[in-house]
C-alpha cells in the first residue's frame, strides 16, 4: 500500500434488517445503509463526506472508528486491517484515531467536570502517567483549544459552558491523546453562525500544528468547501462522486452533486437568475439495491439506470463519478 | 405599496426568578404588501418572541409591555379574543417551526386543515374538503392524500402540508418560523422555492424567520437583523450585503463561508451573547464589538434611518458623521 495513505476503506458495506408485517407473518428486508464504499485519505488531508441525512455518512464514520461492526468490507488504518483485530488490539488503535460528535450537549457527561472528562482518555490509554502529569496534559489540551487560562475552565461542569465552549472541550478530548486521525461528525451543525467559524478555524489550526488527518462529515457544501481538500458526495449509502474540492464545486459531474451545488447557500445574491435545480422526487430508503440509487429523482435518467447500478469511473485528476450518463451530460453542457 | 403590518417599539419581557428578562425591546419594522421580509438572528435573540407577540401568543410569565402592532390599520395588541379569532388564519397565519411536531399524529392531515377552515370560514364540510384538496395540490401533494396521517408523509411533505394549512383561509400575511430548519438541503430548496412561488402568485406578505443568512439573502426583499432582543439593522437585501453598517451585521456576514470565494477566511465573533435578565442600559453588542467606546456602555443607541430605507442602531455612524 502507498505509504502516504493513512486510511483506506475498501468495499465497506452495512445492512440493517427492517422487520415488517404482522406478528406471525414477519417479513425481513435488508436496508443498505452503506453500500460498497471505497475511499482513501492521505496523511495530512481532510476528506469531506457530504450528503443528506440518512445517506450513510455517520454509519461510515462509525464503522471506520470501530464503533460498529461492518457487514462486509475492509478498513485499513496505517497498514493495519482494523476489521480483523482483537478487541485489545483495537483499543490500542483507538489512541491514534478519535472522533468528534455532532451534539456537544449530549456527548459531555453532565455529572463530570471538564477536568474529569479530559482525564478519561488519559486514564484509559496512559495508565503509567502520574496524576500531576495528567493534569498538566489536561491544561495543555484546554489551552490548545483556545480556552485560556485553563484553570478557569477546568473545574466547570458542562452546563456552565456555552455551546461553542462545549464543542471545544469535545475537541480537546479528541486531541488530548495526540491522535493522527480524527473523524468529525457534523461538529458545527448544532452551533450558531457566530461561533461556527471559530470551531472550523480551530480544527484547521490543529491540523497544521499536529499534522492531523481528518474525515469531516457535513451536510453543508459551503462548510465543506472551506475545510476540505477533497470531497466525497454520498447518496443512499453510496459514494456518487469524489474528487478535489475545486472540481466538485466548479465542475460537478453527477446530477445529484450538480443539484447540491446549485442550491448551495452562499452570499452570492448578486448572481441574478441563477438556475437552481429543484427536484420533485423523494428519497426512498427502502427501495431495493438495483439500478442507480438516484433514479427516483434524476432528471436525466435512461433505461439502463433502472436495471444496473453504475460503477464509479475515473474522470482524471483523481475525480471519480458513479453515473451512467455523465458522458452524455458532459457533451450536452459543452 | 401599502403597509400590511407595522410593528412599533414592541417590547416583550419575561418574569424570571432572577429578575426581568428583556427578551424583546424596542423593536420596530414594517412589512409591505407582497413583500418578503427576512428576520434574522442567532438562537435566543428573540425572533420567535417577536412573532409570538405579533400573534398575541405570549403567555405568562411573558408579557408584551409596550409598543403597538398594526395589521391593516387594526391594533392587534388591543384586539379582544373574539377579534383575534376573526383575524387569525384569515388575515395572519403561521407556518410553525417544525412541521413534524406541529401536525397532530392521530388525525389525518385533511381533518386538521378542514377543522381550521370550518372554524374560521362560513362553509359546509363538503366545500371544506374540496378546498383542502385544492390546497394540497397547490403545494404539490396529490389532493386525494387528504385522508393520510402525518406519519405517512416524508419530512418535506409534512412541511408542505403545514404551508397548505397556513394558506387555508387566504391570509394576507404569513409568518414562517424557521420552517425549513431540519430539512435536507435539496428538500429545503424545494420548500423555499414553493414559499416564494406562492408568495408571488397570491401576493402574500411573508415574514421569514431564520438563522440562515445565505438562504434569506437569496429570496427576501428586505432583511431585519436582531441581536439579543434588539433590532440592530433593517434594510433591503442588496443594501445589507453591500453596505452593512452595524458591526454585528458585518461580523455575521464574515462568519458565513462563501462557496464562490472559499479562500476568504471566515471569522467568528468573540465572546458570547449577554444574559438578558436585568440587562443594564447599553448597546447590547458592546461586549463583543471591536469598535465599542464609552458611550456604547452607557446608552442604548436609537434605531434610526441613516439612508432612505436603511435603519441602524449604532453610535458609530453618528460618531463618524459628526
Amino acid at each position: 500500500m502507498d505509504n502516504s495513505v493513512l486510511l483506506k476503506v475498501n468495499l465497506l458495506k452495512k445492512t440493517f434488517v427492517k422487520k415488517t408485517g404482522t406478528l406471525l407473518k414477519r417479513k425481513k428486508t435488508d436496508v443498505f445503509a452503506v453500500n460498497n464504499v471505497n475511499f482513501e485519505i492521505r496523511k495530512g488531508e481532510i476528506l469531506g463526506i457530504i450528503g443528506e441525512s440518512g445517506c450513510g455518512k455517520t454509519t461510515t464514520a462509525r464503522m471506520v472508528m470501530r464503533l460498529m461492526k461492518e457487514t462486509s468490507g475492509e478498513v485499513w488504518f496505517d497498514g493495519v486491517d482494523l476489521c480483523n483485530l482483537k478487541e485489545s488490539e483495537t483499543n490500542k488503535i483507538r489512541k491514534k484515531m478519535q472522533m468528534i460528535f455532532q451534539d456537544p450537549y449530549d456527548t459531555l457527561n453532565p455529572g463530570m467536570r471538564v477536568v474529569d472528562i479530559l482525564m478519561e482518555p488519559l486514564n484509559a490509554h496512559e495508565k503509567n502517567l502520574e496524576y500531576q502529569e495528567k493534569v498538566k496534559l489536561v491544561k495543555e489540551a484546554i489551552e490548545s483549544i483556545e480556552l485560556k487560562p485553563a484553570e478557569d475552565y477546568m473545574y466547570r461542569y458542562p452546563h456552565q459552558l456555552s455551546g461553542g465552549q462545549r464543542q471545544r472541550i469535545a475537541i480537546a478530548r479528541a486531541v488530548i491523546l495526540k491522535p493522527s486521525f480524527i473523524a468529525a461528525d457534523e461538529p458545527t451543525s448544532m452551533l450558531d453562525v457566530s461561533v461556527r467559524a471559530g470551531i472550523l478555524n480551530l480544527l484547521l489550526e490543529l491540523r497544521k500544528k499536529m499534522g492531523l488527518t481528518m474525515m469531516f462529515i457535513t451536510h453543508d457544501l459551503s462548510t465543506a468547501s472551506y475545510m476540505c481538500d477533497r470531497i466525497a458526495v454520498m447518496y443512499q449509502g453510496r459514494i456518487v462522486e469524489i474528487g478535489p474540492t475545486q472540481k466538485i464545486i466548479h465542475a460537478p459531474s453527477h446530477p445529484y452533486t450538480k443539484a447540491l451545488v446549485s442550491v448551495v447557500k452562499d452570499l452570492n445574491y448578486f448572481i441574478k437568475n441563477r438556475e437552481r435545480l429543484i427536484f420533485d422526487g423523494e428519497v426512498d430508503a427502502t427501495r431495493e439495491a438495483v439500478g442507480c440509487p438516484f433514479v427516483t429523482r434524476c432528471p436525466h435518467q435512461e433505461s439502463v439506470c433502472h436495471s444496473k447500478s453504475p460503477k464509479i469511473e475515473s474522470l482524471g485528476n483523481s475525480h471519480e463519478v458513479a453515473c451512467h450518463c455523465h458522458e452524455d451530460l458532459l457533451e450536452r453542457t459543452s | 405599496m401599502s403597509t400590511v403590518l407595522s410593528v412599533e417599539n414592541l417590547s416583550t419581557f419575561f418574569k424570571t426568578d432572577k429578575g426581568i428578562a428583556k427578551a424583546v425591546e424596542n423593536v420596530s419594522f414594517s412589512v409591505d404588501e407582497g413583500e418578503m421580509l427576512g428576520l434574522i438572528g442567532e438562537s435566543g435573540c428573540g425572533k420567535t418572541t417577536v412573532a409570538q407577540s405579533i400573534l398575541r401568543l405570549i403567555e405568562y410569565p411573558g408579557k408584551v409591555v409596550a409598543g403597538s402592532v398594526y395589521l391593516n390599520g387594526k391594533n392587534l395588541l388591543k384586539a379582544t379574543d373574539s377579534d383575534l379569532t376573526g383575524l387569525r388564519w384569515r388575515e395572519i397565519s403561521v407556518i410553525p417551526q417544525s412541521a413534524m411536531n406541529a401536525l397532530n399524529p392521530v388525525y389525518t392531515v385533511g381533518d386538521q386543515i378542514i377543522e381550521a377552515i370550518l372554524l374560521h370560514d362560513n362553509v359546509n364540510k363538503k366545500e371544506a374538503v374540496e378546498r383542502t384538496k385544492k390546497l394540497l395540490e397547490l403545494v404539490g401533494i396529490d389532493g386525494e392524500r387528504w385522508k393520510s396521517y402525518p406519519h405517512e408523509f416524508s419530512g418535506g411533505m409534512k412541511q408542505r402540508v403545514a404551508i397548505a394549512m397556513a394558506l387555508a383561509c387566504n391570509p394576507k400575511l404569513v409568518i414562517s418560523d424557521e420552517s425549513t430548519t431540519g430539512l435536507d438541503v435539496l428538500t429545503q430548496a424545494q420548500v423555499i422555492s414553493l414559499i416564494k412561488n406562492l408568495q408571488k402568485k397570491m401576493n402574500l406578505s411573508v415574514i421569514l424567520i431564520s438563522h440562515d443568512l445565505p438562504m434569506v439573502t437569496s429570496i427576501c426583499d428586505r432583511i431585519a437583523i436582531m441581536y439579543a432582543g434588539n433590532l440592530v439593522e433593517w434594510a433591503s437585501t442588496e443594501e445589507i450585503l453591500k453596505n452593512a453598517e452595524h458591526p454585528y451585521s458585518k461580523a455575521l456576514l464574515n462568519a458565513t463561508p462563501d462557496l464562490s470565494n472559499p479562500e476568504r477566511e471566515v471569522t467568528s465573533i468573540p465572546g458570547s451573547v449577554p444574559n438578558l435578565v436585568n440587562i443594564p442600559t447599553c448597546c447590547r453588542f458592546h461586549t463583543r464589538c471591536p469598535y465599542a467606546f464609552d458611550r456604547c456602555r452607557q446608552e442604548t443607541p436609537e434605531f434610526k434611518e441613516i439612508k432612505p430605507g436603511h435603519y441602524v442602531a449604532c453610535f458609530l455612524e453618528e460618531e463618524q458623521n459628526g
